[in-house]
């Protein structure tokens, strides 16, 4: 770093301090105790942080930063407790104490952040328009056909998204979409795939249709 | 009985669902609005696993972009991740898998499950399923998820919690 005459530290310094809020607490690290503190806490939401007690159990973000053991450790935009934003820092001394270090940065994340709503809206309309550009029509979902391949051990698992109005019929493809056994859900599936091979005999491999059926299950 | 605490990151592109999902499951809130996430935010529930209590430190990343990338040093000292892909948005998927193979290899492997959100949505679906199929067989372990719903979203954190014991 380039070295700076006193006088220039100390009128940046000062006219740092002026623009920036920040606080800053002391922990030993043996215990987890906060030794010291200082700075505008209340804008952090720490006004009420006693001494002598485990920081950890005094508010969720500093349990968060504190249990993984990782320092030093610098967090830029933390939203703590009281939701307003802080540019964090973890730091070891030489006696083995840990500091936390907190730096306001609530004004500026606000406009950081309408910046960001902007950018991921327009993201998302551009990513909603390539799709359409490519007049991609998903025929399954359209028409609510669920597609199934049979696997080696007698189950099915979906090939295409589940058209919506399958998760109420048959809800067990929202949970397991790679190892179904519809068969035996469906009494007359059942009936259907068992006479297959026979079917196909006959027909000499060509598609079998089933026909319209209907299930009632046993609460109706 | 025993308290075991535990970091585990939710990870995915933007708008996928992270910050609903960890609303869902710490608050049983949802809402419509789409907010975008800042930097980090650290939430915290405890439940119990056989008779261990375990304390989840749930810390939600903003979403990765183009323009604004995942901090690795975010990510360490977990135990687990929670991926998670925006069934509506194809794109979501290669999020993941590209993040998935960065924190392999910086991080290293720990437990993680997949989770294809916006189940509510499931008609209007653009993922390749043949994709999630494959990942299955490679044995991820993936819910469909709902975070407007709710629907598998406890699940989702208890089996985390299951596999990082």
């Amino acid at each position: 770093m380039y070295q700076l005459p006193t006088t220039v530290l100390d009128t940046l310094i000062q006219h740092i301090l002026k623009e920036t809020t920040a606080a800053w607490l002391q922990i030993e690290q043996a215990t987890g105790r906060l030794k010291h503190k200082g700075g505008i806490l209340s804008t952090f939401g720490l006004e009420k942080i006693q001494l002598d007690c485990i920081v950890q159990e005094q508010a969720t973000f500093l349990e968060g930063i504190l249990s993984i053991q990782e320092c030093p450790l610098n967090i830029d935009s933390i939203q703590l407790d009281n939701n307003e934003y802080a540019d964090l820092y973890l730091i070891e001394d030489t006696q083995k104490d840990q500091w936390i270090i907190l730096i306001g940065r609530t004004e500026g994340s606000r406009w950081k952040g309408l910046a960001q709503q902007k950018t991921n809206e327009l993201q998302l309309l551009q990513q909603k328009t390539a799709h359409l550009d490519t007049n991609k029509i998903d025929l399954s979902n359209l028409l609510g056909i669920l597609t199934l391949e049979k696997n080696n051990d007698n189950s099915f698992k979906i090939l295409e998204p589940t058209p919506g109005c399958f998760g109420s019929i048959y809800p067990e493809t929202l949970e397991n979409f790679n190892q179904l056994h519809p068969q035996e859900d469906f009494p007359f599936l059942d009936h259907f795939l068992n006479s297959l091979p026979e079917s196909w005999e006959e027909q000499d491999n060509q598609r079998i249709k089933s026909g319209p059926w209907v299930e009632v299950n046993a609460q109706n | 009985m025993p308290i075991i605490q535990k970091k585990i990151c939710l990870l995915g592109a933007f708008a996928v669902g992270k910050t609903s999902l960890v609303q869902q499951y710490v608050n049983s809130i949802f809402s419509e609005k789409y907010l975008t996430t800042l930097g980090v935010k650290i939430d915290k529930k405890s439940l119990q696993i056989d008779d261990t209590e375990v304390k989840l430190m749930i810390w939600d990343l903003a979403g990765e972009d183009e323009f604004m990338k995942i901090r690795m040093s975010y990510l360490k000292g977990s135990s687990g991740f929670l991926y998670v892909v925006d069934g509506t948005r194809s794109e979501t998927l290669d999020t993941v898998l590209m993040l998935h193979e960065k924190i392999e290899h910086e991080i290293g492997s720990l437990p993680f499950i997949l989770l294809l959100n916006k189940s509510d949505l499931e008609s209007d679906w653009q993922i390749d399923m043949s994709l999630i199929n494959e990942l299955t067989e490679k044995g991820w372990q993936i819910y469909k998820t709902s975070a407007k719903q709710g629907d598998y979203v406890d699940e989702a954190f208890i089996q985390l919690s299951h596999k990082m014991l």
